[in-house]
């Protein structure tokens, strides 16, 4: 692995400018750092470790041996039924100069991957599993809501996501799902889905 | 052992915090003033257990049953209306009741031998911004606590060299990204999930958002309004506002003791002037409490 390395606090390492995304260097990372905890950005890796030693150049030393693992194991693909009835639904169509029908497709037909869960306890930070997606140019709302429903779908930058609870957010809303993504007293599985899962949203019929 | 809460103020259960779910999107949280907690803990004889962190007084408890408990913080402590001492692990006898006033802004802990709290995904801690754990205290609200143990070796310990602390000195390393948040900052506002700034002077040149990267409590986050934004134990765990610096551990626990409309200086430091600074703060805390015991070769 190649990486950018930047001191962050006392006991952490941010690592950027690497190829791949952030999580497939996760699995060797753990193996080659085993005292560190590795926490994923959706562009950025950080290792915190818990002592002061010279952890720059620790990582330094070992990151030539550190293998992107490509395939996460245990990774699932999660099915989200889904109806498009989201709020922002018709002005994103009408911004890309897509019909609702267009973008119903577009969005359901794309296989999504995690990338990060983060913002939020079990806030998935979807992106295309390739290539990129015809809705990437809509961005964030110049005003965020200050508060969205819990199994909210929402588009930005092209990414997608599910709000897992009500709250504050600015991605524009273009569907609903009645799926659960965060159950805080399933301390063994709290989230419906992990770094790596792949998802696929599916239209309910009308 | 019931203790009822009789008037609530303001107050939340806390502990050490939630370590283990940060891949999940689950902040941290836990107790605010980490150093004031852990001589809470300390005086009875605890680590990582629950306490009521006090916010905003007043605030008052009966208990059915004798209980040992400690209080930690600027407070003004009476037993029954008759004053009693901050600092110290001592027995409340039953169907007495304690009240505890926070003097300053800054939250007081009352820490109880054996309190029964929920634990929700393995802290007992509440996360205002996440809303997980046990819900902000409510009058007549009551929880369990172990039976007191008259032979406790805590009962009696008190903090006899409280850690010096120069709260308006908040010491951080630099980076990762470049920008200089040394110097004087005035305290516009105080949270569990962060301590806002201002100056008449923002930080100029910020950048834009950046993809969301991991964010730590004690990151000094610089939105585009150049203002600084301290993260707090409730901050989320990702965030997109650059980082001019993260304040040291040995410091995380002046953010609760800072004041709305004060005046707080920013000092850079090298992680070798970290590692010095934790060591002391650890000698320190160590070295705080008194136990009868100590006493008893006089």
């Amino acid at each position: 692995m190649k990486a950018k390395l930047s001191q962050y606090g006392e006991h952490s390492v941010l690592l950027e400018e690497f190829e791949g995304f952030p999580f497939v260097w996760v699995e060797s990372l753990e193996k080659h750092f085993p005292t560190a905890k590795v926490k994923v950005g959706l562009e950025s890796l950080v290792l915190t470790f818990s002592d002061h030693s010279d952890h720059i150049s620790l990582v330094e030393a070992l990151l030539p041996v550190v293998e992107n693992t490509a395939v996460i194991r245990n990774s699932k693909l999660v099915e989200i039924p889904t109806e498009y009835s989201g709020e922002d639904l018709e002005l994103v169509a009408k911004t890309l100069g897509l019909s609702v029908a267009q973008v119903i497709a577009e969005h359901s037909q794309t296989l999504w991957t995690v990338k990060l869960i983060g913002f939020a306890p079990g806030f998935p930070y979807l992106v295309p599993s390739a290539g990129t997606t015809v809705l990437s140019s809509i961005g964030r709302l110049a005003i965020p809501r200050t508060k969205v429903p819990a199994g909210s779908i929402g588009i930005a930058a092209g990414m997608s996501c599910v709000y897992p609870s009500e709250m504050p957010g600015g991605w524009h809303l273009i569907g609903q799902t009645t799926i659960r993504l965060f159950d805080a007293s399933n301390s063994s599985k709290p989230t419906l889905l992990a770094i790596g899962d792949q998802v696929k949203f599916v239209e309910l019929s009308k | 052992m019931t203790i009822t809460i009789v008037t609530s103020g303001i107050t939340v259960i806390e502990d050490i915090g939630r370590y283990e779910y940060a891949h999940l999107g689950v902040p941290v949280s836990g107790a605010f003033d980490k150093l004031s907690y852990a001589l809470a803990c300390n005086l009875i004889n605890e680590t990582n257990t629950p306490v009521f962190e006090i916010l905003r007084g007043p605030f008052q408890l009966m208990t059915d049953a004798a209980i040992l408990l400690s209080v930690v913080g600027d407070a003004r402590v009476s037993i029954d209306g008759a004053v009693s001492s901050v600092n110290s692990g001592f027995v409340l006898e039953s169907n007495k009741s304690l009240s505890v006033i926070p003097r300053l802004g800054a939250p007081v802990y009352l820490a109880i031998k054996g309190l029964l709290a929920p634990a929700v995904l393995g802290s007992a801690s509440h996360d205002t911004l996440s809303n997980l754990g046990p819900e902000p205290l409510k009058n007549g609200e009551s929880f369990e606590t172990q039976e007191l143990d008259r032979n406790d070796p805590a009962i009696g310990s008190f903090i006899s060299t409280l850690p010096k602390s120069v709260s308006t000195e908040l010491r951080y390393i630099p980076g990762p990204h470049s920008l200089d948040v040394a110097g004087s900052w005035r305290v516009e506002s105080i949270a569990r999930s962060g301590v806002r700034l201002s100056s008449p002077q923002p930080l100029q040149n910020t950048a834009s958002a950046l993809a969301s990267f991991p964010v730590m409590p004690g990151a000094i986050q610089v939105p585009p309004s150049g203002l600084p934004v301290i993260l707090g134990p409730d901050c989320g765990v990702t965030g997109g506002y650059p980082v001019a610096g993260v304040v040291i551990d040995a410091d995380l626990h002046k953010l609760a003791r800072l004041s709305n409309g004060t005046s707080i200086s920013l000092i850079p430091l090298t992680k070798e002037q970290a590692e010095q600074a934790a060591s002391a703060l650890a000698k320190a805390i160590a070295n705080a409490i008194t136990r009868p015991s100590d006493l008893g070769s006089w």
